[in-house]
């Protein structure tokens, strides 16, 4: 199988490792702020999977706490990366098991994608400790990379076992649930003083709504879990994926979890860089906005970016050519950009509305086809 | 914008760096334990472990009551908290001296049953066993009763009795 085996670019995991080391600090942060707020969870009520024996003392686990957190920090800078975010990760799974009162699927998640990101060859890239020269050059940055595997095959599960366990709980797929959730989100914003229209309140409140915005998320959760592995269909996945998390932030208290899936969605992008090309004639001021804007708001990497020479000039101010080798200019250039830009990826299928039927497709002689088709 | 070393380095091996044989075998046993961890959640209360997100939108309002040695009624805990005396010493008693979880903590107000009833139902049985072996000896309490109102997903309205008795 050539995913057992398969060596790719790098540089996208070292993005990842120096990310999830940023959550995994705010997530030690928070439990830090929790032990100093209602004290050592071991003299209280708790519940631990591992026998007592093995519950640590205050003082080992603000020690252990600590060791998370450094290692948390070293998966930022890059130093011993990977052996700090496995020490972070394991320690934070550990202090798990000590207390399943403290347990939070969230949490759970981030721990897991810390530990898998560990197992990758991150430390290739996002090196911040080096400075300036913190990306290796493409030869060393090529690795296998089967550990990115696992970091799909953890979001597909967990997909999987969300949508699974709401598809077989008749009060999920009758909307009796959501209908409860969307009253408690009402209730919650009427109590902090916002007052949301009529109108809004009804809609959200009808269980027709509640119903459909059931059947909706299950099956979103359950489509993704295999869309997200087909390059025809993986692109439109992701933003789905996207837009249901968007939701869920702002509908629900779910702490860092839609942030840990953005991350981890990153698992789901074409590992190779700049196989797309932004050709600008920055004689115009159209050309020289979007170099900046690409410059400033590519972090995946996806473009080359590269001046028309005037002979060239004349098929337009700005030119996208997509890894396949087809142009795209005019109308066509918003959506093209956004469809590889993080910053712009929600709005991508709006400005897609905005290409013209027939847009004018060269197809190049050059370019190489990838894996995924995105990203 | 990647910014790439202009001089090769020799990339430091992590001994996270795992050999293709190992590699394959990480990636199995991972799969396999994640499974096992996923698939034994759905028999556990709380369903921990099982990425059962939003799984009920389930209410409980707890009444805590004492069981005490002179008298057969059981007392009713006001605001979570009573006062107990032993050899003519008294003592103030707070369920959230003990109960930190904020689910659990929550006293005769209807509460969000995160995770799902039966869970709560499950943490909370252990929460009383867990207080009533804390209190020391000596004192007129001799057991907990939680009087639990549930509330499945909005309907089934139902009455829950846990109790924990000093042993």
């Amino acid at each position: 199988m050539k995913w057992l085996d398969e060596e790719r670019d790098a540089y996208l995991l070292g993005l990842m490792r120096c990310l999830l080391g940023v959550l995994l600090c705010i997530q030690t942060w928070d439990r830090v702020d929790e032990l100093l707020t209602w004290g050592y969870f071991g003299s209280v009520f708790h519940l631990p999977l591992v026998p007592e024996a093995l519950v640590p003392s205050e003082l080992v686990y603000r020690l252990l706490l600590g060791l998370e957190g450094v290692g948390a920090l070293l998966g930022v800078v890059g130093w011993y990366g990977r052996e700090g975010l496995f020490a972070g990760s394991s320690i934070g799974i550990y202090l798990m098991l000590c207390d399943r009162l403290q347990f939070h699927n969230n949490r759970f998640a981030l721990l897991l994608c810390g530990f898998l990101c560990a197992f990758c060859p991150s430390d290739r890239s996002f090196l911040l400790y080096r400075g300036k020269r913190r990306t290796l050059p493409l030869a060393a940055r090529i690795a296998p990379t089967l550990p990115r595997r696992l970091i799909q095959f953890q979001v597909s599960l967990l997909y999987l076992s969300s949508g699974g366990g709401k598809a077989l709980d008749p009060d999920w797929r009758s909307g009796q649930t959501m209908l409860l959730r969307f009253q408690a989100g009402i209730d919650e914003a009427v109590q902090a003083g916002m007052r949301p229209p009529h109108w809004f309140v009804d809609f959200l409140t009808s269980p027709f709504v509640a119903s459909l915005g059931s059947k909706a998320a299950i099956s979103l959760e359950l489509g993704l879990v295999v869309a997200l592995w087909f390059a025809r269909t993986r692109v439109a996945a992701l933003w789905a994926g996207a837009m249901f998390h968007v939701f869920i932030q702002a509908s629900a208290r779910v702490e860092l979890f839609s942030f840990l899936m953005g991350v981890a969605y990153v698992a789901f992008v074409t590992p190779e860089l700049r196989e797309r090309t932004l050709l600008v004639d920055v004689r115009t001021r159209a050309g020289r906005v979007t170099k900046a804007l690409v410059r400033s708001l590519d972090w995946l990497a996806r473009f080359r970016i590269e001046e028309l020479a005037p002979e060239g000039v004349g098929g337009g101010a700005v030119t996208v050519v997509e890894r396949g080798g087809a142009r795209r200019s005019g109308r066509a250039v918003p959506a093209a950009l956004a469809r590889a830009l993080p910053a712009g990826f929600l709005v991508w299928p709006v400005l897609a509305l905005f290409v013209p039927r027939r847009p004018a497709v060269v197809p190049a002689t050059t370019g190489a086809g990838s894996e995924a088709g995105h990203g | 914008m990647t910014k790439e070393s202009a001089t090769a380095p020799s990339v430091r091996r992590s001994w996270l760096e795992l050999g293709p044989r190992a590699r394959v075998a990480f990636a199995a046993l991972y799969v396999g334990v994640m499974l096992c961890v996923v698939v034994s959640a759905q028999f556990r209360p709380d369903r921990v472990f099982g990425f059962q997100m939003f799984n009920e939108s389930s209410t409980m309002n707890i009444h805590l009551f004492r069981r005490v040695r002179s008298t057969k009624r059981l007392v009713p805990i006001v605001n979570g908290e009573f006062l107990d005396a032993t050899h003519g010493a008294p003592r103030l008693f707070r369920w959230t001296e003990r109960v930190h979880d904020p689910t659990l903590g929550k006293l005769d107000q209807p509460t969000h049953a995160k995770y799902g009833l039966e869970g709560q139902l499950f943490r909370l049985g252990l929460a009383l066993d867990d207080f009533v072996a804390w209190m020391p000896n000596g004192f007129d309490t001799v057991g907990l009763v939680a009087v639990v109102e549930t509330l499945k997903n909005g309907r089934n309205p139902s009455v829950v009795r846990l109790q924990s008795v000093r042993r």
